[in-house]
């Protein structure tokens, strides 16, 4: 999946976690530009993105995922290491 | 004879002290200790799991022992409790905390918790950002009565007003059903903002109250 895509399903999980189809993501959202990104959404998020893309975030990871940024970074690492294991 | 009260900057040797800290202020004038209800654990574990999230010591959120202070009276630990100022780490302490609680509590409990999670956020209490946060203050059996919580609440704010010296507001939260705990704030000067209550009582299966409180003072 390329990183274009990446940022849009992550889009479409934000919309969907924050039951807001007015929300609109750029790579800097963040907790402090989104209202309803508190503690528990943010574990929803993490637990949704996980599911979404059928990846695992590692314990080591969790405290980098901050930022839309940041998740999708990590989301595409994810999935490239993913694809380069299968290949 | 007089007492003679010490304080001393927590210290990694401290996390068994701090884990019995945030386990009492959770229980709240109750025996219900929320984070063992809500995600399935036993109070060893539970212990085991606040031991490992302290060690992190992430600061900014109530769960890293250098952001604790001891008061410790005639040599003996007697009270303790954490500040920090929101706003001053890259992240809100609600992201950080959420974070940590997500690794060390493990995705499989969080997605079961998962079903409580509305009910929880109609008790969410903003941090202000700019303001001192006062989180965990508990003071041991023995030693109540003394005035100790004062003591160490003005300790932290001489502390972090000595660090900031704009800051104006000391915020802190307790659960409506502890009285104790609210009369003995308003005595220093803090008094009620705020109130969130859940409309689910379900939740009194897990918390201590579904009722919250904000309390300030200016500082």
């Amino acid at each position: 999946m390329e990183k274009e895509k990446v940022f849009i399903e992550v889009q479409v999980i934000f919309n969907d976690v924050f039951s807001d189809e007015n929300i609109i993501i750029t790579e800097n959202s963040s907790p402090s530009d989104i209202e309803a990104w508190d503690s528990l959404q943010h574990i929803v998020l993490l637990l949704t993105i996980e599911k979404k893309f059928n990846i695992k975030f590692h314990s080591s990871e969790t405290q980098d995922l901050n930022s839309v940024k940041l998740i999708c970074n990590r989301v595409y690492e994810k999935l490239i290491s993913k694809t380069t294991i299968v290949n | 004879m007089s007492e003679t009260i010490t304080f001393h900057r927590a210290e990694a040797n401290d996390i068994d002290l701090i884990v019995d800290t945030i386990i009492e202020a959770e229980k709240s004038n109750s025996d219900k200790i929320s984070f063992c209800n809500i995600f399935l654990v036993s109070l060893e574990e539970l212990k085991s799991i606040f031991r490992e999230m302290l060690k992190e010591n992430i600061q900014g959120q109530e769960f890293c022992y250098s952001d604790y202070i001891i008061l410790k009276v005639n040599g003996t630990d007697a009270a303790c409790c954490s500040s920090w100022v929101e706003g001053t780490q890259q992240f809100s302490s609600a992201i950080l905390k959420a974070n940590l609680l997500f690794e060390y509590f493990g995705e499989e409990k969080m997605e079961k918790a998962q079903p409580l999670y509305d009910s929880l956020r109609e008790l969410n209490l903003e941090r202000e950002i700019g303001t001192l946060q006062i989180v965990n203050c508990y003071v041991k059996n023995t030693f109540r009565g003394m005035g100790l919580a004062s003591k160490i609440i003005s300790e932290l704010i001489n502390i972090q007003k000595t660090k900031y010296p704009l800051l104006e507001k000391a915020q802190l939260r307790i659960t409506k059903n502890n009285l104790s705990a609210k009369k003995a704030y308003e005595k220093i000067g803090f008094s009620v903002v705020a109130e969130k209550t859940s409309s689910n009582l379900n939740l009194l299966n897990y918390l201590p109250d579904i009722s919250r409180l904000l309390m300030e003072k200016r500082i």
